[in-house]
């Protein structure tokens, strides 16, 4: 039996909220730093009155995502004291659904990391061992559900920031197509890669919370209803006879090789069972993380103009207006400036042609790529993580060292595709098994992670 | 502020240059930060040298679906309304908010 299902099926039976939802309430004290604003007692114990399809769960939503009258501060300086005066779409559709929202998570300041240690409000511990990072940039959404102190979790994803936790903590999550989920109500870092995420325990526990997520939303025009469903119906009815899998062979460079190993032991599984593995390239690939990166710098850069302390943020002392406003902006931290300062260097008449043009040119490489290589075969096998998390304090200080941790997930961004990590199993520290699919296949791609929680 | 000299291809980025484009960006950086983020730009651009001057390859169908539009019909603001903005203020008396002052 799926975990989550099971404890819908019994807080439906009992009109109950959540043990999570008291285990908050009672431990205030979050030792694994994995909130950022968790939500008064009132709304954590009263009791439920709507049978929705997320009747009672414990749900916690990623700081940078808007909860009416809750604060947002995107895990900034910045926005330290903002409360946010509406409900992204997503939560207005959790909320519908009887979902509680139990408290705002922590994250890397403006999503923009990969450890969750870059925070205003300090890091984000992982669950597994605290000595470690939970990964980013949706580190308290990983590690709240890790942890067992929500039932399940909304992230968002710009470059691998939901499945990065999920293979350091050891949880199940799902970037949906680029379009299936509105990001009405995110505050945004890089708007033509990103959206919200489902993070769960279980792969039914993410199908459930995108069911709700997902569809047309009059406020985000990228939106469509086109493959948006209940992903919940025929989870298990995947049938792996003639099923195609690709390894793509460029995916596997650089990782540990234990987790090489390990996604190759679960290709032989699906193989085992009647699908077919074969070995796929996609060249273009090797350009992926320069050109997110340089993509989001861009747009990031543009993005955060409106911090300024006057449309958005604290108000800085000046004489002029661009004074005040450099005063303001000198509270963000080390990773924010540098994006800053990079997306507007690589942006400027003088240097986009080389860089940021050339970024644009590489994405429609990728994309063009991943089309071909997902002509040949239904679904793609890789890790997510090239190594399984890392020690606090062991990267932040290397902006590349940091950076490369992206190297495998930010190709399905680029490429508009699903991308799920589910656990790969073994020994050590959790790792993550990453399935990506085409465009519009989110119902595939959850189908073939539930396979392999059932074969592993 | 004088515009910098702009760097030749493979010229290391100049301090100079970090604080014209600080500037522009309305960043504020201390000497310190500007000796980091010289560092740190030389360093990460060097190592995205691969995807510089990528030319634009044959187009190809978008994989993405077209986004729909919606239904020409006038309705009012979409937005909050202003009891739910003047909710979030922290310091308020009646309908009397206390703001920063501007300058």
């Amino acid at each position: 039996m799926m975990k989550t299902k099971a404890l819908v099926e019994d807080l439906r039976r009992a009109w109950g909220n959540s043990h999570a939802m008291r285990r908050l309430a009672e431990s205030r004290a979050d030792r694994l730093n994995a909130f950022i604003t968790t939500a008064d007692a009132a709304r954590l114990e009263a009791p439920a009155d709507n049978m929705g399809r997320l009747a009672g769960l414990a749900i916690g939503v990623k700081d940078n995502i808007a909860v009416r009258g809750m604060r947002m501060t995107c895990a900034s300086a910045m926005l330290s004291d903002y409360v946010a005066p509406y409900d992204a779409t997503v939560v207005e559709r959790i909320v519908l659904e009887g979902g509680r929202i139990v408290g705002k998570t922590n994250l890397d300041e403006f999503a923009c990391g990969s450890s969750g240690e870059s925070s205003h409000f300090g890091p984000t511990l992982n669950p597994i061992d605290v000595t470690r990072v939970p990964g980013g940039s949706s580190s308290g959404s990983g590690a709240a559900v890790a942890g067992g102190l929500v039932d399940i979790a909304v992230g968002s994803d710009t470059g691998g920031s939901v499945r990065c936790p999920a293979a350091f903590c050891g949880v199940v999550a799902m970037k949906p197509s680029y379009g299936l989920v509105s990001r009405y109500g995110l505050a945004d870092m890089c708007m033509s890669l990103e959206g919200p995420a489902p993070m769960a325990p279980d792969v039914y526990g993410c199908a459930l919370l995108l069911s709700v997520m997902a569809g047309r939303d009059e406020r985000d025009l990228i939106t469509s209803d086109a493959v948006a469903s209940d992903f919940t119906t025929d989870l298990d009815a995947l049938d792996l006879d003639g099923f195609r899998i690709g390894l793509p062979i460029e995916f596997f460079d650089g990782v540990e090789p234990e987790i090489v190993e390990n996604v190759r032991s679960a290709a032989d599984r699906f193989a085992s069972k009647g699908a077919i593995v074969t070995d796929v390239s996609i060249p273009a690939s090797k350009k992926s993380l320069a050109a997110y990166y340089l993509l989001t710098y861009s747009e990031f850069a543009s993005a955060m103009q409106r911090y300024d302390g006057f449309r958005y943020g604290v108000r800085g002392d000046g004489k002029s207006p661009s004074e005040a406003a450099g005063a303001s902006r000198s509270v963000f931290g080390r990773e924010v400036k540098r994006r800053i300062l990079l997306g507007t260097y690589v942006t400027m008449r003088e240097h986009r042609d080389s860089w940021y043009t050339a970024a644009l040119n590489a994405r429609r490489l990728v994309r063009r790529d991943f089309a071909k290589a997902l002509a040949e075969v239904d679904v793609l096998f890789a890790p997510t993580m090239p190594f399984p998390a890392f020690k606090l304090g062991s990267r932040i200080e290397d902006p590349v060292k940091m950076y490369a941790a992206d190297v495998l997930t930010v190709s399905a961004n680029l490429a508009g595709s699903p991308a799920g990590s589910v656990p790969l199993g073994g020994n050590g520290l959790p790792t993550g098994l990453q399935v990506m699919g085409r465009p519009g296949d989110d119902r595939l791609v959850l189908q073939t992670m539930r396979k392999w929680e059932t074969l592993r | 502020m004088s515009k910098p000299r702009r760097e030749e291809a493979g010229e290391a980025i100049s301090a100079d240059t970090v604080r014209h484009v600080a500037a522009i960006a309305r960043l504020r950086l201390s000497d310190d930060e500007v000796e980091r983020l010289k560092r740190e730009a030389q360093l990460i651009l060097a190592h995205f040298d691969a995807v510089k001057d990528t030319p634009p390859g044959e187009e190809e169908g978008s994989t993405r679906p077209a986004p729909p539009f919606r239904d020409d019909v006038p309705r009012g603001p979409d937005r909050p309304s202003v009891n739910e903005m003047v909710e979030t203020f922290k310091k308020k008396k009646d309908r009397r908010l206390m703001v920063p002052r501007g300058l």
